[in-house]
């Protein structure tokens, strides 16, 4: 089961600053959206309002067709973890959060959170409190995941984890979409350890909607050029690039925009290697400030 | 971990597992305390009213206030996190102070009628207890007092709870709401345990009617003011 998130002209104010100002989008859902944004760019505000954690200033949010704020059949199909989660308060104990997610969420999975708690290891004995930040983390994971509901969002869930654990976490929400077709959004900082999971990327930047697309479309946007230095540097002269690498003699170049049919069997007879552009690449392009793009 | 859903009252049902449960815990303890203490002042015939009121009247108002607070500041985040909405918290927070306030009362209720098997204890050894005798038709209004006393402190820390639960500045503007509320029980105990609010409050001598009245009033109008404050109460991030 999924839900349509229909946002239009949202915007969100607290006090004299602007969080969101006039976002619009519309996500079909049973996907996973991966979004990104620079520190304070309306992320967590974002996902907050569709939560319903907090009530907007102006414009629409729609899930399923019905407003979210305050509204039990949408909330009740919702879950949002910021963080290592809101529902995981340090006096209680691990088996004590659980429970009371299993009395309060109505399409909480208990079987699957059991599942969750030994992939992560945590201990069911310990108080959220004497739980390191990553092993807090792992529970607000297990929280998100098994809630199994329709729109699921991390938010920075990953804070504290190690890789290993990351990698865990990417695994089980990949086969979960997969085993229980829901919409994903992933708000991350870790974009090139998680962009091989987005289907549809936002990018927020200063409290607006700068990019709405699908994740293949934007890798194919671009590409990466790497081989000679010298050589790289030849054929992208004159191109758009957004970002370079070098190591030794090798270089890799992000270049934005299409390569004709010309361009490309060039950097083939030069010995180019040419590949997808990495979206990290074009998140910091997009997001450059003073960037007219 | 159970795989049924609590379709009513969830989160009543939630505050209940944890506040009872610590209630009961607190209350043994308590009980032991009390005990132990009356038997040493009684075996040194010194005068046990003014530590009996201090433990039976000013620990369980306060600890039903802390609890009140509690269900707030611990228990709406996770009620929110878990897709329920403010509405809900309401009642179901509100129905909770009420059955709480009540097992607590039945509890001190309890201590207090165990006391008559603590005097036939002592006449056993000889000691005499210089606490006035409590008569045992009265304890079905010691229950009530109790309960309507304790119910007034814990609505009061869910007032100042959301106060603060909002903002600083709200919380800050709620503590005179929180003395409001407790005043019927602060009247009707003479002032015990507030004396910066001045004799005025023992001046009003007022009858148990009138405070009753006065308590209903303001419990209405407090489920009022929990239900227009909890509306639209932002749930901010740990880092605001």
């Amino acid at each position: 089961m999924s839900m349509v998130v229909e946002v239009d002209q949202l915007t969100l104010r607290y006090h004299d600053v602007t969080a969101l100002d006039e976002v619009s989008c519309t996500l079909t859902g049973g996907k996973i959206y991966g979004l990104l944004g620079r520190n304070g760019s309306g992320k967590t505000s974002l996902l907050s309002v569709l939560a319903g954690y907090r009530e907007h200033t102006d414009g629409q949010v729609r899930i399923g067709g019905l407003p979210v704020f305050d509204n039990a059949e949408v909330t009740s199909r919702v879950c949002l973890v910021r963080g290592s989660g809101d529902a995981t308060q340090n006096s209680l104990k691990v088996a004590d959060v659980l429970e009371f997610a299993a009395i309060l969420r109505t399409s909480w999975d208990s079987d699957y959170a059991a599942e969750l708690v030994e992939l992560f290891s945590l201990p069911l004995n310990k108080t959220v409190g004497s739980l390191s930040h990553g092993r807090r983390s792992a529970l607000g994971i297990v929280i998100g995941l098994a809630s199994r509901t329709p729109l699921t969002m991390f938010d920075e869930s990953y804070l504290g984890l190690d890789a290993p654990t990351r990698y865990k976490f990417y695994d089980a929400v990949l086969a979960e979409a997969m085993a229980q077709p829901r919409t994903i959004i992933l708000s991350t900082h870790l974009i090139e350890e998680v962009s091989a999971l987005f289907e549809e990327v936002l990018i927020l930047d200063d409290g607006k909607l700068v990019l709405h697309e699908e994740a293949e479309t934007l890798r194919a946007s671009g590409c990466a050029v790497t081989g000679d230095a010298e050589v790289v540097d030849r054929f992208v002269d004159g191109l758009r690039v957004l970002g370079e690498k070098r190591l030794g003699r090798t270089k890799s170049a992000m270049v934005y925009g299409d390569l004709d049919a010309e361009q490309r069997a060039g950097a083939s007879a030069a010995g180019l290697d040419l590949g997808p552009l990495a979206l990290q690449d074009l998140f910091v392009h997009l997001t450059e400030p003073g960037d007219p793009s | 971990m159970t795989t049924r859903v609590a379709k009513r009252w969830p989160l009543l049902r939630v505050l209940l597992s944890a506040h009872l449960t610590f209630l009961a815990l607190l209350w043994a303890m308590f009980t032991l305390l009390v005990l132990v203490v009356t038997s040493i002042l009684v075996w040194t015939n010194a005068d046990t009213d003014n530590i009996m009121h201090l433990l039976s009247v000013q620990a369980p108002r306060w600890l039903l206030f802390g609890l009140g607070l509690d269900a707030v500041s611990t228990y709406l985040r996770i009620h929110l996190s878990h897709g329920r909405t403010r509405r809900e918290f309401t009642g179901q927070a509100l129905a909770h102070a009420g059955i709480l306030s009540g097992a607590a009362a039945f509890l001190i209720t309890a201590g207090y009628a165990m006391e008559f098997g603590l005097r036939s204890l002592y006449a056993v050894f000889d000691w005499r207890s210089r606490a006035p005798e409590l008569d045992p038709a009265t304890l079905p209004q010691v229950f009530g007092t109790f309960w309507l006393s304790l119910l007034m402190w814990m609505v009061a820390g869910l007032v100042i709870g959301l106060g603060f639960f909002r903002s600083p500045a709200h919380g800050i503007f709620s503590i005179p709401v929180g003395i409001v509320i407790v005043l019927p029980s602060v009247i009707s105990n003479r002032n015990a345990g507030m004396p910066f609010l001045g004799d005025w409050v023992v001046d009003l001598d007022l009858g148990p009617g009138e405070i009753l009245a006065i308590s209903a009033v303001i419990l209405v109008a407090s489920a009022g003011l929990l239900r227009r404050g909890v509306r639209g109460v932002p749930m901010r991030t740990s880092a605001e």
